[in-house]
């Protein structure tokens, strides 16, 4: 469920009232962590595949997959000398990160190697990146290909590709030469801690 | 199997680019960077830890890899780390450019003076120290001024003074810039011949319209791999980047002009060898160098430049420091843009709103926002760094503009309050 304070609320009815008389709702996406979309519609859409949430003047329209991520959230509307805008509380944002559970893949093969790769990341790989509040998710094992996810001080930071490829991969081939690529799947524009953030131009 | 010696500063923006284009190449690699990977101990001659400010201690370290498999080469991505490349290229007998000629690129009172007694057309200019009093100071010419540090990048510490008392102020704020913290790598002012972290350089303004040329010297000879045109006028008081597209809608003639000027330039600093990145004014009868510097272009720019079947800029720079064929250096057809997303204001970043809609208009290609959520931010002159970059490609030059724009206005930075800002770190 999606809330709007009154606050909000009470912004959303000025601007259609005074901006946009023809505006009929506010769609609302989620984009990944603390990235949002929000946008004024002139037309509710009639397909009954969004979620729509009536509020007094408007309606709220999230896609499903947004709505599925943004359970609980709140949208308020602040407006301090220093700055005003939408302030959107999602509870899933302010999970701490924590490891993915493992799902080893069904096909026999690709279970194997990816039980291998599970204990390698568990007893080489995360200790040590643990140094940079850094940990890595085996993701899935297709065909010998490894997809991974950087997490923690990993997420985002400018040196991820150097700790993949000539890190990560480095300790996985020695030991499993039969593995083929290895994919980073992470959202590293999402990261919020990154252990090195790029700021030197 | 070639092997290279990468330069790579842990807060840098080219990591990534520099290592897939090695990868492309199958070229081994040692990343050698200012500290220590976590997973050094799994690949000891591929991550080292070296120390910027100490060349000779920086040699030490890598000489023993390579004597075990001789480097082809050694490569710095950016300011960080283009004279520590050259210095220690140097101590292991490797091609480059004197490391000399790269130190007194970076620094910008010693590049006047050698553009200057090499005849290259410049700006009158004036270094000062620090602690000089700025109410006393009367450089030989008239206002409007440029005051900006020697050693610093992406236009940080820049200011503009139209006045003596603009002037004072702007001459007190990059001093107090330059104090406030270690703003300059020691390499740097060590190895510059001329001047130091504590100059402060006052130039005249010289006007008009703005480019950039990113190019790469092969023997001496400068080739042009692209001349962006800078639609934002940049005039002060502050020079924040913003949109470059390419190619640039300058006449073949000033264009011409233009490239002789940078590869006058770059002959007069000695430079000789590799990329080659340059901003050029265009408001004087002849084309200005404002400032050239032996690295590629900055941040994450390079990735609008895709050459002949898709080749990165680094994979060519690459490809020209391993004496590898370079297919083709023509450029892809159309017109390619990118935004250097400007800092909206000082404060923690709160929230990023409105990639996904800025994705959306037609002819953006990418949105890459390098910032973060909780990240301090502050704008020129005293910030550096980049929030990220919107690319953009289309038929037209016109229809790029367009669209970066288009989309930075659906992007929102949410920053906290300013109260409580932390002294840079």
């Amino acid at each position: 469920m999606i809330t709007i304070t009154e606050a909000a609320q009470d912004k959303i009815r000025s601007i259609i009232e005074t901006r946009r008389p023809d505006v009929k709702g506010l769609r609302v996406g989620y984009e990944g962590k603390n990235r949002y979309n929000m946008s004024l519609i002139d037309e509710l859409p009639d397909d009954g595949t969004d979620v729509m949430i009536p509020f007094q003047g408007f309606d709220v329209v999230v896609d499903p997959e947004s709505a599925s991520k943004m359970d609980g959230t709140s949208i308020d509307y602040l407006e301090t000398p220093t700055e005003s805008g939408f302030k959107i509380d999602n509870p899933l944002d302010n999970q701490a990160a924590k490891p993915r559970p493992s799902g080893a893949p069904e096909n026999e093969t690709d279970r194997a190697l990816y039980e291998k790769i599970e204990a390698l990341i568990e007893s080489d790989i995360n200790p040590s990146i643990a140094s940079h509040g850094g940990y890595v998710n085996l993701i899935d094992v297709k065909d010998n290909t490894v997809y991974i996810e950087m997490a923690g001080g990993c997420q985002g930071c400018g040196m991820a590709s150097v700790t993949l490829k000539h890190g990560i991969e480095r300790v996985i081939r020695k030991e499993l030469p039969e593995v083929q690529d290895i994919l980073d799947v992470t959202d590293h524009a999402g990261g919020e801690n990154p252990y090195y953030a790029s700021s030197s131009k | 199997m070639h092997r290279l010696l990468l330069i790579l500063p842990t807060t840098g923006y080219r990591a990534e680019a520099f290592v897939d284009a090695a990868s492309r190449l199958d070229a081994a690699i040692t990343v050698a960077s200012e500290e220590a990977s976590s997973l050094a101990a799994f690949n000891p001659d591929g991550l080292v830890a070296i120390d910027f400010n100490d060349v000779t201690e920086a040699i030490r370290v890598v000489r023993p890899i390579h004597q075990r498999a001789p480097f082809d080469s050694v490569i710095g991505v950016d300011d960080a780390s283009v004279v520590l490349a050259a210095a220690i290229a140097e101590g292991l007998s490797l091609p480059s450019n004197s490391s000399a000629a790269v130190a007194a690129a970076r620094d910008k009172v010693q590049t006047r003076h050698m553009l200057r007694n090499a005849g290259v057309v410049g700006p009158r200019f004036a270094p000062f120290d620090i602690d000089e009093n700025p109410e006393y100071l009367r450089p030989d010419f008239p206002f409007p001024w440029v005051v900006k540090p020697t050693m610093l990048s992406g236009s940080r510490g820049v200011i503009r003074a139209n006045s003596r008392r603009e002037f004072v102020l702007a001459f007190q704020r990059v001093g107090a810039l330059l104090r406030d913290e270690a703003a300059v790598a020691p390499l740097d002012e060590l190895m510059a011949a001329g001047s130091s972290n504590r100059c402060v350089l006052v130039e005249e303004f010289v006007p008009g319209p703005e480019m950039a040329l990113e190019g790469i010297l092969v023997d001496g000879r400068l080739e042009v791999l692209a001349l962006f045109d800078k639609p934002d006028p940049l005039d002060g008081p502050f020079f924040e980047e913003t949109i470059y597209v390419t190619p640039s809608s300058l006449s073949e003639n000033v264009r011409g002009r233009a490239s002789a000027a940078v590869a006058s330039a770059a002959a007069a600093l000695g430079l000789h060898d590799g990329p080659i990145h340059a901003e050029v004014r265009l408001g004087w009868s002849q084309p200005v160098v404002i400032e050239i510097n032996p690295r590629s272009i900055g941040g994450r720019c390079s990735r609008i430049l895709r050459f002949g079947s898709g080749m990165s800029l680094e994979e060519l720079l690459l490809r020209h420091a391993l004496q590898l064929p370079i297919p083709s250096p023509r450029l892809e057809t159309g017109a390619a843009g990118v935004l250097m997303i400007p800092t909206p204001g000082e404060g923690e970043i709160l929230g990023i709103e409105g990639v996904a809609a800025a994705l959306e208009v037609p002819g953006i290609t990418e949105i890459d926002i390098t910032a973060h959520r909780g990240q301090f931010i502050r704008p020129l002159p005293e910030g550096s760094g980049y929030l990220g970059f919107v690319f953009a490609r289309a038929e037209t030059q016109e229809a790029v503009i367009s669209a970066i724009e288009k989309a930075h206005g659906k992007l929102r930075f949410r920053l906290s309050s300013t109260a409580a800002a932390p002294r840079a770190a």
